[in-house]
């Protein structure tokens, strides 16, 4: 297996243990270049930006957070940072805000170090710590009190009204989504619409393309390599009307009945598919799914709803739909998947992170690519992360490594070329022509 | 950039700048590459690019052993003969009296294996398994190989060992009682006495070798306290002696890493026309070449602009880096950088050409043909591992193609699809 090294990367600092989940890259000021979420199980949030290797901005007391995503929760087309710690509560951040805040205050004058007021007693605790005074401090603008477990969460669409959901995977083998609903011109709140419980622990969940209608399902990871399936898009709508002065009122139209009387209720249930190579093996072997990887199905139709599920006892498959289209076993724990475009321009590859650092990375024809993270890993994202935001403010591959010894590691530029490599057999003759034949030799024979 | 990362293999521990060492078979070159944990790593590439990395074991290293230093040459032209030496430390525990205070001293050890006879086909396992092992009382540094010209102007490979007891050690094979031993170093290098300090690196330079009556050689010694000596010696054929002509020395304020005589022309054609420089790679000092060292000695000194922009130079490398038949120098740093340097005829002086980042400081570099296509790649070790470097390989193919179609429009079509001969008109052509 072809082996690579990684040159250029930033190290950043972050004290405390990182959740799996708890990572995230995404655009959270709103300024088209992608910084990087982490949370740890002290409740500090901190946002990275650029080479910068101290926090951008910060957030604290915020319980162990389990999981971070950065997106459009309010679908008023500004990303906001959301945090779920295990004792069930969500924070949401809006940072654009609290940029302005900060930008008014210095505009005014009113104070020499203005991330102190807008945080109150937080931040003069926090400055005290010596951490930078350049660091902003975020101040949650809502706070609200989710079940208890959360694992792992993720945004989407998943009933193709427009509008994205949250959707948040909990250790009680139950999904759980929500959705942003305005009360008034400040606030909101989140209110749950789904809830589905699951035969086994739930490893990690994913979205898929529905290949025939263009929304997406929900993929959860199962244990001993299988997964199950969400279709919610269609099957069931539910209708907000629009929120009066001071009461609102939320109307679920049931529409488990199709024209014909029908019973469609069936669809939400999750649909199990045991894969064939499950059954020989352990049945508790922790999962990982990641969902919606482009390539060709199983009837060799180009198709963006392939699936790549990995385990911790090291196998890795791509999945289209319950046929396993090639597996690959290595001999490491995989205990996080990704998909990055990182060798052939607009396909995407598999990224395997094991517990001690050794990354695979896999193209569609099943080619293994070989990278060693030197130290254990606790958490493990691939992404686009936007590395020269003042000059460059495009982004590029990374692979980011969150360790047990108080530092993040983000490698960029991670593009390779081939899996394999090529050469040209060279007779000698052409060999000596090119070692032997001097350029300057030639320069003076065209000056004749 | 030009180079691009092809393979790179990762050691379970880290080498020295001691640990690299080619070995050119027939057919394809091999890279021989000792970690200090006792485990000596052969890489070499199949037919259809495919790489081969595996473990050798070599007999007679014992457990706790540490290697210092490998190196390896072909014994005889014709047949495959190869011999390889390998020294290591190995720490011994004793416990001395009764107050059961342990005492650890350490011995010294030089492994030259060989297959005795030479082989059919090329095996380095049974060369691992073939061993002669010499014990030494001084700590080994660099294992150097080079010839020694006998009585009737054959060629003899001996081994050259420095040592922390500020000597050079020469290894001669006694072809009688097929066994190494060691010999006055005076005999075949009177340059070599009066060494007054730990020589860290060493390179062996022969000129007009194929000159019935005066061979000459340069040899370069570069000293751990800073010193540069450059002895130039000729052979005397009626006292069968090597004489000492010239001496001369330079003092640098850092140990001296790695000393290298070379041509500025690549091509064999030119060897005993071109001039004879010298490369010297200061751990801690800006890094210079000495230009001309034949006629203008030590007084030509070239410096390598930002060779000391990262904390310590371990290794250096010449050879045609850019493919224009020129030889180019490259330098490793301890800080994760290679640096390469291109001299600038116009300007009379060295231009930094590139700057390759690594991810773990650099120990050793090779620029050899270890793919067997034609073209040379970049071999740089860094203490996590072995990356073979690539030219780029649609540039160097666009390069061949240009040079092909000049090679058609000066030779005229009278000897139309005769490479042989074509190329040998270039060479004439060219020379003139």
């Amino acid at each position: 297996m072809k082996c690579i090294s990684l040159v250029d990367r930033i190290k950043f600092e972050f004290e405390g243990n990182i959740h799996k989940n708890a990572i995230a890259f995404g655009d959270v000021d709103n300024d088209s270049c992608n910084e990087l979420v982490v949370g740890n199980l002290a409740g500090a949030l901190s946002i990275f930006k650029g080479m910068q290797s101290k926090p951008w901005a910060f957030a604290q007391n915020l319980g162990m957070i389990s999981s971070v995503i950065v997106g459009d929760i309010m679908n008023i087309n500004k990303n906001m940072v959301v945090s779920i710690s295990t004792e069930g509560s969500l924070y949401l951040f809006n940072v654009s805000e609290n940029l302005n805040y900060r930008l008014e205050l210095i505009k005014l004058g009113r104070t020499k170090s203005p991330s102190v007021v807008s945080c109150g007693e937080e931040a003069t605790e926090y400055l005290k710590s010596g951490k930078t005074n350049d660091t902003l401090l975020l101040k949650a603008f809502h706070n609200q009190r989710l079940p208890a477990n959360t694992k792992t969460s993720l945004l989407a669409d998943i009933d193709n009204d427009g509008n994205v959901e949250l959707v948040v995977g909990l250790t009680d083998r139950v999904v759980r989504t929500y959705r942003w609903v305005k009360l008034n011109e400040m606030g909101g709140k989140l209110i749950g619409i789904h809830k589905w419980e699951f035969a086994d622990q739930i490893g990690t969940i994913s979205l898929n393309p529905n290949s025939n209608d263009g929304g997406v399902n929900i993929i959860v990871s199962q244990p001993g390599g299988t997964y199950a399936k969400l279709e919610c898009w269609g099957k069931r709508k539910l209708k907000t009307d629009k929120p009066n002065e001071e009461t609102f009122t939320i109307e679920v139209h049931s529409e488990d009945y199709g024209e014909n009387g029908e019973e469609k209720v069936s669809n939400l249930t999750p649909f199990y598919y045991e894969l064939d190579s499950a059954k020989m093996r352990n049945r508790n072997i922790s999962t990982e799914i990641v969902g919606g990887i482009y390539g060709l199905n199983r009837n060799n139709e180009e198709t963006k709803s392939l699936l790549a599920i990995g385990t911790v006892d090291g196998t890795l498959m791509l999945v289209d739909e319950s046929e396993i289209l090639w597996s690959l076993q290595v001999d490491h724990q995989v205990f996080a998947l990704a998909k990055l475009d990182v060798i052939e321009p607009d396909k995407e590859e598999l990224i395997a992170c094991a517990w001690d650092g050794q990354t695979y990375i896999v193209n569609r024809d099943r080619c293994t690519v070989r990278f060693e993270f030197d130290e254990p890993v606790s958490a493990f994202i691939a992404g686009h992360y936007t590395v020269n935001p003042e000059k460059r403010p495009d982004t590029v591959p990374c692979l980011v490594y969150a360790t047990f010894s108080n530092a993040i590691h983000l490698f960029y530029n991670v593009k390779l070329r081939s899996t394999i490599s090529k050469t040209y057999g060279l007779e000698k003759f052409c060999s000596e022509l090119l070692y032997d034949f001097p350029d300057f030799v030639e320069e003076n024979e065209e000056d004749k | 950039m030009e180079y691009q990362s092809i393979n790179y293999f990762i050691l379970p521990h880290q080498s020295n700048i001691y640990g690299l060492s080619c070995l050119q078979t027939e057919g394809n070159t091999k890279v021989l590459i000792a970690t200090v944990e006792r485990q000596i790593f052969c890489m070499e590439y199949q037919k259809g690019l495919k790489p081969s990395f595996k473990e050798v074991q070599f007999t007679y290293i014992p457990n706790g052993a540490d290697i210092i230093s490998i190196d390896s040459f072909k014994r005889s032209k014709n047949s495959h003969d190869y011999v390889i030496g390998i020294t290591f430390v190995k720490p011994r525990v004793t416990s001395a009296g009764p107050e059961s205070s342990t005492e650890i001293s350490e011995k010294y050890y030089f492994n030259i294996y060989a297959s005795w006879p030479p082989l059919s086909e090329f095996n380095i396992d049974f060369i691992a398994q073939g061993c002669l092992t010499l014990e030494i009382d001084f700590v080994p540094y660099h294992l150097y190989h080079t010839h020694i010209l006998t009585t009737n102007s054959n060629k003899e490979y001996i081994w050259l060992l420095s040592g922390s007891d500020s000597y050079i050690h020469c290894f001669r094979e006694n072809k009688e009682r097929q066994c190494f031993s060691e010999e006055p170093t005076n005999i075949y290098f009177p340059e070599f006495s009066n060494i007054f300090g730990i020589i860290l690196w060493m390179d062996v330079f022969y000129i007009h070798e194929n000159n019935e009556n005066n061979p000459q050689r340069f040899t370069a010694l570069g000293y751990e306290t800073g010193l540069l000596k450059v002895s130039l010696t000729q052979y005397n054929v009626s006292t069968d002696s090597w004489e000492v002509l010239s001496c001369w020395t330079a003092d640098f304020d850092c140990p001296i890493a790695y000393v290298k005589f070379f041509h500025d022309r690549n091509s064999d054609d030119f060897r005993n026309i071109e001039n004879i420089n010298l490369l010297i790679v200061n751990s801690l000092e800006t890094s210079v070449v000495f230009r001309d060292v034949k006629n203008t000695h030590l007084n030509n000194m070239y410096k390598l602009p930002e060779s000391k922009r990262v904390d310590c130079s371990v290794t250096g490398c010449v050879g045609d880096l850019d493919l224009d038949g020129m030889n180019e120098i490259a330098i490793g740093t301890f800080g994760h950088e290679l640096i390469s340097y291109k001299f600038d005829k116009g300007e009379n002086k060295y231009k930094l050409m590139w700057i390759q980042m690594f991810s773990r400081p650099l120990q050793s570099l090779a620029y050899i043909d270890i793919t067997g296509d034609g073209l040379k790649e970049l071999l740089v070790l860094t203490n996590k591992g072995l990356h073979v470097l690539q030219h780029n390989l649609n540039e160097s193919h666009l390069l061949l193609r240009k040079r092909i179609n000049r090679l058609q429009s000066v030779i005229k079509n009278e000897d139309d699809g005769n490479k042989e001969t074509i190329l040998q008109k270039l060479k004439d052509h060219f020379k003139r």
